[in-house]
C-alpha cells in the first residue's frame, strides 16, 4: 500500500519526523522497532499496530482506541505483564503479511494517530527505559521513496523534518543542466542531487583524473582513479544512488552538440574554456534559459593565496549586465597572470553560491538583493553584489 | 631631494592590490585598465584575456563592489582590490 498518507497527514508526518519507524499495510498503521520488556526482563522490539482511518489518503480521527501488537506481551520492568492495557491475546492475521499476537485496550479520546501511538509507546517503552535508558522507538529509519512520486530513491526526510517540503517543492518538475563537471560543477551536482528537480543533465567529456579527486566531493579509491573513469559517468553512478533523474552526456559542448542545452529550465555554466563558454552562453540566451555562470581566480603572491570566487546570474531580464561580469578568459591566452589554482573549499563555495542564486531565482530563498554579480573576495572576506539597478 | 617640500604637497594614498601595497595620487579615480596595470606589470590584452576586479573598504556610499571594463572607481586610503581572471571552475 502507498505511504502517501504519511506525507499528507500531519499526525503521521509528525510521527515520522520524530523518528518512529512507520509503515502502512492494508489499512493498518505500523510502528516497528518499539522497545518493550519481555517476561524474562530483557528489552526486545515489537510492532505496535492500529487500524488506520483515512479520507482520500488523509487520516481521520482514530475510530477506536484499540491497538495490536506483534511480539511477546509487554511487561513492567519487573517482568509482570502490563495489565492496564491487556485485552484479548488471540493471534490473528490483520492483513497480508501483518499478524498480531495481542490486542491492547487503553481507553482514551485519542485526538489523532500521533496521540494514540505515542500514548501506547509511552506505556510500553517507558518500562523498557527503566532497564535500558537508551531504549527508544525513535530510530530514524532510512525510508525508501514511494513508488508513486518524487525523484528520490528515498524520502527527503530533511525537508519534511524541517517543515520546508512545500517551499522546496518549487523545484519539482524542473529540468536542470550542469555544463562542465570540474571541481565546481561536481559540487553543484552534489547540491542539486538533493533537490526535487525532475532531471539533472550532466554534460562533460573529460576523464576524472587524480588531481580532480582533490577538488571534488567524496573520496575515490586508488583503484577507481586507476580505471580512469569518465567524469560524467562516474558522477552519474554516484548520485543515482539518491536521485532518479540524472542523465549523462559524456561529451564536451561544441557547436555540434549545443542542442544538449535545449529544453532545460535552468543551467549551471561551470566551464573553464572561454570559447566553449561563449557558444554556451549564446545558446542559452537564444533559448531564453536562465543560468548561473561560475568562476574563481586565485593568485599566489608572496607565499599566500588570494582571489575572487564569483557567480553571475543571467536571466532574460539581466542579460546585458550579466554579460559584463561573465569571464570568457581562455587558456589559449594563458599568461603569467592567469593561474589554474583551484582548491576544493573554493570550488565548493562557488557551487554553493551558484545553487543559492538558482534557488533565489525560483523563489525558494528571498531575494531582496537582486544581485547579478556576487563575488567573494578571499583576503578581505567581503561579498560584493552588483545588481540590476 | 632638492625640493622635499614639493613631495609633501603631492598627497598620496596607499591601496592594496592582490595583497601588495601600491601608492597612488589621492583623489584619483582609477579606471578598470589602471587597476589592472597596477596589479600586473605587463598585463597582456586581447582576445581570451579578461579580468574580474572586486574591491573592499572603498568610498562610503559603496565600500564594496566590482568594476567592469569601461568603469572607474574612486579610491580611498587602505582600499583593497583583487584582480584575477575568474575563469576557473
Amino acid at each position: 500500500m502507498s505511504l502517501r498518507p504519511i506525507a499528507l497527514s500531519s499526525d503521521l508526518s509528525r510521527l515520522r519526523n520524530e523518528g518512529y519507524d512507520l509503515d502502512i499495510r492494508g489499512g493498518f498503521l505500523l510502528v516497528r522497532n518499539v522497545p518493550y520488556v519481555g517476561a524474562d526482563r530483557t528489552v526486545q522490539r515489537g510492532i505496535l499496530i492500529s487500524r488506520l482511518d483515512l479520507s482520500g489518503d488523509v487520516t481521520n480521527k482514530p475510530g477506536d482506541h484499540v491497538a495490536y501488537w506483534t511480539g511477546e506481551h509487554p511487561c513492567h520492568s519487573d517482568g509482570g505483564k502490563i495489565r492496564a492495557i491487556e485485552n484479548s491475546s488471540t493471534p490473528q492475521v490483520l492483513c497480508d503479511g501483518v499478524s498480531a499476537d495481542h490486542t491492547f485496550s487503553a481507553k482514551a479520546d485519542y485526538r489523532d494517530y500521533h496521540h494514540k501511538m505515542t500514548s501506547y509507546i509511552a506505556r510500553i517503552t517507558g518500562e523498557a527505559t527503566k532497564l535500558d535508558p537508551d531504549a527508544d522507538a525513535r530510530i530514524f529509519p532510512a525510508i525508501p521513496a514511494d513508488e508513486c512520486g518524487g525523484p528520490f530513491k528515498y524520502v527527503d526526510a530533511a525537508s519534511s523534518r524541517a517543515g520546508i517540503s512545500a517551499v522546496n517543492g518549487k523545484l519539482a518538475g524542473q529540468k536542470v543542466g550542469i555544463a562542465g563537471l570540474g571541481g565546481t560543477g561536481s559540487y553543484v551536482l552534489d547540491l542539486v542531487a538533493k533537490t526535487e528537480v525532475a532531471e539533472i543533465r550532466l554534460i562533460d567529456g573529460d576523464v576524472f583524473s587524480q588531481h580532480n579527486a582533490f577538488r571534488a566531493p567524496g573520496a575515490p579509491t586508488l583503484e577507481e582513479l586507476q580505471a580512469r573513469p569518465r567524469k560524467a559517468v562516474r558522477l552519474s553512478e554516484i548520485y543515482s544512488n539518491m536521485h532518479n533523474g540524472i542523465i549523462v552526456h559524456d561529451a564536451f559542448l561544441s557547436e555540434h552538440n549545443l542542442a544538449l542545452l535545449d529544453g532545460l529550465d535552468f543551467v549551471f555554466v561551470c566551464i573553464d574554456q572561454g570559447a566553449a563558454k561563449r557558444i554556451v552562453v549564446d545558446r542559452l540566451t537564444a533559448n531564453g534559459t536562465p543560468f548561473v555562470e561560475v568562476g574563481l581566480g586565485v593568485l599566489l603572491t608572496d607565499g599566500q593565496m588570494g582571489g575572487i570566487v564569483r557567480v553571475t546570474s543571467s536571466t532574460p531580464a539581466t542579460r546585458g549586465i550579466a554579460e559584463r561580469h561573465i569571464s570568457f578568459a581562455d587558456d589559449a591566452a594563458a599568461n603569467d597572470y592567469t593561474t589554474n589554482i583551484q582548491i576544493a573549499e573554493l570550488n565548493a563555495l562557488n557551487a554553493a553560491m551558484a545553487v543559492i542564486q538558482w534557488k533565489k531565482m525560483v523563489g525558494i530563498y528571498r531575494d531582496t538583493g537582486q544581485a547579478v554579480y556576487t563575488g567573494y573576495a578571499i583576503a578581505p572576506g567581503e561579498i560584493a553584489n552588483e545588481g540590476a539597478e | 631631494m632638492n625640493a622635499p617640500h614639493r613631495n609633501e604637497d603631492i598627497k598620496t594614498v596607499t591601496i592594496i592590490i592582490n595583497g601588495r601595497p601600491k601608492t597612488i595620487p589621492k583623489n584619483d579615480d582609477l579606471t578598470f585598465e589602471e587597476v589592472v596595470a597596477l596589479a600586473f606589470e605587463n598585463p597582456p590584452t586581447g582576445d581570451g584575456i579578461q579580468y574580474t576586479i572586486q574591491y573592499s573598504r572603498g568610498q562610503g556610499n559603496k565600500p564594496t563592489g566590482a568594476v567592469v571594463e569601461g568603469q572607474s572607481v574612486k579610491v580611498k586610503d587602505g582600499m583593497e582590490f583583487d584582480v584575477t581572471s575568474t575563469n576557473r571552475s
